[in-house]
């Protein structure tokens, strides 16, 4: 009999391996899925949930006041306490699903330079190799802070790749402004086999699963890179949910990583990529990117959004999406990389 | 098997309105926090439906556990030295749960989202129903206990006493000040969050390896009622942080209840944990060791780290300096001599210590006996009237503190004593974050942000201050802590109940005058005050005054 068994979370979809020895709140944050706990005794109940499906679980000694008998055979359990010796789904009564990605640990990192590598006229493609810790799990959408060297500043970039592929490595798409404190350095200086400091992973703009809700995606300049990682991630999965993602560039020349976005609309038979130049005449999609989303899109009611780009862009997109149906909360947009400094992704 | 799920049926719930629609409610607790933005989901998916059932089951075992315990004659085994410091801990606590009941309300009007009230309806439920089981545990002990003085008159008590009054002050600061502060992030945040594992599973633990499996039961029961309000705050907070013109307030708040609560609730509990115990088996973890498993390595990365993530910032260094005050500076240690210097203001009996306490307490903290035995050995010497007075008046090398004018503890770790005047007044302060908490935070501006909902302390929160040049005899009667003889003090340094080892008001009648160390501060000339100030942070540790300089 195998000692590790699937526990699936529901309504938020998400899914961890747990070992038979650990207990499942133990083995979560270990994976860096923070649940609701107290005191970790089985005794204040703040992680008692229910069971939708699956029996073989064993409680090691709680209190009954907070779990008492008929409770537990109605299907809850304190996760605490709890061991499984098959697969489950738990029914998560006590969670956000903001924070419920926020467990992995922050860690300070040391990472080399493997490529840095200009991917349109003012974008460029960093690739880091991490050094010490030679991996930095993260969810797909987060971001790392990276020190500018010589400087006390440090600048945050989200990263463009997945660390359940590639843990020991960082990818980052970063627009270079000739003024930028790190972007200049990055055009100018920094060479492969250059070290840089690090500290992450930090960000929420991660993917939530509970549900199959439409997926639609809006970015602009370095919004790319967070994007990019949670498409990636999907296609590593083999999550297929309806999903769309509008890219706005000025022109041609401001476009990356076409490519391999329409590959994965092969991998992912209900992803569409529609890309749109706002200065540039070409046989794709004309105009500023919320006007090419309005043209598209009439009704968006039940749709999860995911914006990031140029401040002033989020936020005609966040009008634009309201006025066609999404719910605020279910737009999702990372503060840190749309309202930062010019630097920002 | 499969079930239907429990979110479906929580969602029904949201069909009731909690927003009133044809009236305009007063508001009387006003909050400096505006929220605008995404509201939060209700996270925890409690429906009453569940909810009344397992409550009256949860108390029915209190009730059965109670008449276990009075058919079992408990009351007459149980450790006299923990059931003691009860009378104190069993008058203080049904205040803040009474006082948490009362803190919901000051949400529902300032947190504009109705899925958020009925978790706060239902704690508002839960926190009366603790202060009663807890009112109901307390007459059990009065009932059926040895020496009944003391648990006879604790409601009254506990608001003169000198240890008491630390304990309002902590329940009255989740209703007054701003809503958010006072409600969400002082009781909520960090008081459930992170003290109340100390407090409502450490005891319980201590309790039952005293003698004492009736406390465990309520407070299990207490307990388990924990989740509803970790997930209250956590809403609270999060629909908080959303907009940003809350961080400032937020910092604010988060450090200002971090070492509120650190200075009260580490004092009380780790005084009752540590010196309230026979049970000295040396695989019992000590408070320190709870505190650094439940509240530095889990509360502190588990629950404020991740708030990082969102911009704000964490008060890592006054996390850093609770942990340093309980280990270095030994916080604990100074509160329970503070507490037992003054045994005769009380209306408890405090046991002194022996050599298997002693070897105890050196194992689980090196050095201990160096800093604190000698005075432990002078407590049990003094405990037995015979000629001599009560400690605090006598010859043990101990420096009377002054009180900390924000958290009402003493200022007992001497060098971070810090003076100030405020108000017209020169205060003491315990550390710099309580003089900062009093001069900076409570105030109607805080960086230059108008914040007229914080309040601000007052009231008469020295209480020596209260007493200055009353005689002792006078300050006992006033306070009512006298037994039914009429001159009997409840509170005693010892154990026994022979009449004739017990002190009386006669004893107490021959000693000085009660002299408030505020009062007489606030007589000296600035000169004067700066030259006692940088004389008492040379004293310490365990209350020693200062060597001569050389």
């Amino acid at each position: 009999m195998a000692d590790k068994h699937l526990v699936r979370f529901e309504p938020v979809g998400i899914e961890i391996e747990v070992e038979e020895h650990q207990t499942i709140l133990r083995a979560a944050a270990e994976q860096g899925i923070m649940l609701m706990h107290g005191c970790k005794e089985g005794q204040c109940s703040s992680c008692k949930s229910f069971v939708l499906d699956g029996d073989d679980i064993e409680l090691d000694r709680y209190s009954t006041f907070a779990l008492p008998d008929a409770e537990r055979d109605e299907g809850y359990t304190l996760l605490c306490r709890a061991h499984v010796y098959e697969d489950v789904t738990i029914e998560l009564l006590n969670y956000d699903e903001d924070m419920i990605r926020s467990g992995l640990p922050i860690q300070q990192a040391v990472a080399e330079v493997v490529a840095n590598d200009l991917v349109t006229h003012d974008m460029r493609h960093l690739v880091l190799h991490l050094i010490e810790p030679q991996e930095v799990t993260f969810f797909p959408g987060q971001y790392m802070d990276i020190a500018v060297p010589g400087t006390e500043a440090t600048r945050s970039f989200s990263m463009a790749n997945t660390s359940t592929r590639e843990a020991g490595q960082l990818e980052f798409v970063i627009k270079v402004y000739p003024d930028g404190l790190f972007s200049h350095f990055l055009a100018t200086q920094l060479a492969v086999g250059d070290r840089l400091d690090l500290v992450g992973p930090f960000g929420v703009f991660t993917l939530r699963e509970g549900h199959d809700a439409d997926l639609l995606f809006v970015g602009g300049g370095a919004g790319m890179a967070p994007i990019l990682s949670l498409l990636r991630s999907m296609a590593e999965r083999g999550i297929d949910r309806s999903a769309t993602f509008y890219y706005g560039a000025r022109g041609s020349r401001d476009l990356c990583f076409a490519d391999e976005l329409r590959a994965l609309e092969h991998r992912l038979p209900r992803f569409r990529y529609v890309p749109a130049l706002s200065e540039d005449h070409w046989d794709g999609e004309v105009g500023l990117i919320t006007d090419v989303v309005a043209t598209h899109e009439k009704d968006l009611s039940g749709t999860d959004a995911y914006v990031c780009g140029p401040p002033p862009m989020v936020e005609a997109a966040i009008d634009l999406l309201s006025r066609l149906g999404i719910e605020k909360d279910r737009i999702y947009y990372d503060k840190f990389t749309t309202t930062g400094d010019p630097d920002g992704p | 098997m499969s079930r239907q799920s429990m979110a479906k049926a929580h969602q029904k719930i949201q069909e009731l309105s909690w927003e009133p629609m044809y009236h305009q409610p007063v508001s009387q607790y006003g909050t400096d926090y505006t929220f605008q933005k995404a509201k939060k989901k209700d996270p925890l998916k409690q429906v009453l439906r569940s909810y009344f059932p397992m409550q009256e089951e949860k108390d029915h075992r209190v009730y059965g556990a109670s008449d276990g315990a009075i058919r079992g004659n408990m009351f007459r085994q149980v450790q006299e030295r923990w059931l003691e410091w009860q009378k104190l801990f069993l008058s203080i606590i049904p205040l803040p749960e009474i006082s948490a009941a009362r803190a919901m309300p000051l949400l529902f009007r300032n947190v504009p989202n109705p899925e958020l009230h009925n978790g706060q309806a239902i704690q508002m439920i839960d926190e009366v129903r603790h202060s009663t089981i807890q009112q109901n545990l307390k007459r059990l002990y009065m009932q059926n206990y040895i020496d009944p003085a003391g648990f006879n008159s604790s409601l009254r008590d506990f608001q003169n006493d000198y240890c008491g009054t630390i304990g309002r002050q902590f329940a009255e600061g989740f209703i007054t000040g701003d809503a958010i502060t006072a409600a969400s992030i002082y009781l909520t945040i960090v008081a459930e969050t992170a003290f109340t594992n100390t407090l409502f599973v450490a005891m319980p633990a201590e309790a039952a390896a005293n003698g004492d499996y009736l406390l465990p039961t309520v407070f299990h029961s207490v307990q388990s009622d924990e989740s509803r309000h970790i997930s209250n705050g956590y809403a609270t907070l999060l629909m908080a942080l959303s907009d940003e013109n809350n961080h400032q307030l937020l910092e604010r708040d988060l450090r200002y209840a971090w070492w509120n609560n650190h200075r009260v609730v580490d004092a009380a509990i780790g005084t009752f944990i540590e010196y309230g115990t026979k049970d000295r088996r040396k695989d019992r973890e000590s408070y320190a060791e709870m505190w650094r498993r439940w509240i530095y390595d889990d509360y502190y990365r588990s629950y404020l780290v991740p708030l990082e993530k969102y911009g704000l910032v964490i008060p890592h260094d006054l996390i850093e300096e609770a942990w340093n005050q309980i280990w270095n500076k030994g916080y604990v240690h100074e509160v329970a001599q503070f507490f037992a210097t003054g045994w005769l203001a009380n209306y408890w009996r405090i046991d002194p210590m022996t050599d298997k306490d002693f070897e105890w307490f050196e194992y689980k903290y090196p050095g201990w006996y160096d800093r604190y035995g000698k005075w432990w050995e002078n407590y049990n010497r003094l405990s037995v009237a015979n000629g001599h007075n009560p400690i605090v008046f006598e010859d043990v090398d101990y420096q009377y503190p002054h009180r900390c004018w924000t958290c009402m503890v003493p200022c007992l770790v001497r060098e971070d004593m810090v003076m100030d005047e405020v108000d017209g007044q020169v205060r003491t302060y315990c550390h710099e974050a309580c003089r900062w908490t009093d001069k900076v935070a409570f105030r109607p501006t805080y960086q230059g942000r108008e914040t007229p909902n914080m309040g601000q302390l007052i009231g008469s929160r020295e209480w020596e201050t209260l007493y200055h040049g009353w005689n002792w005899a006078d300050v006992v009667s006033d306070m009512g802590f006298v037994r039914d003889d009429g001159n009997t003090l409840v509170a005693q340094p010892h154990l026994n109940l022979d009449p004739k080892k017990m002190w009386t008001l006669d004893h107490l009648r021959r000693c000085p005058p009660l002299a408030s160390p505020n009062v007489l501060l606030n007589e000296m000339t600035p000169e004067e005050r700066t030259a006692f100030h940088s004389n008492y942070v040379r004293g310490g540790p365990a209350g020693r005054y200062a060597p001569a300089e050389v």
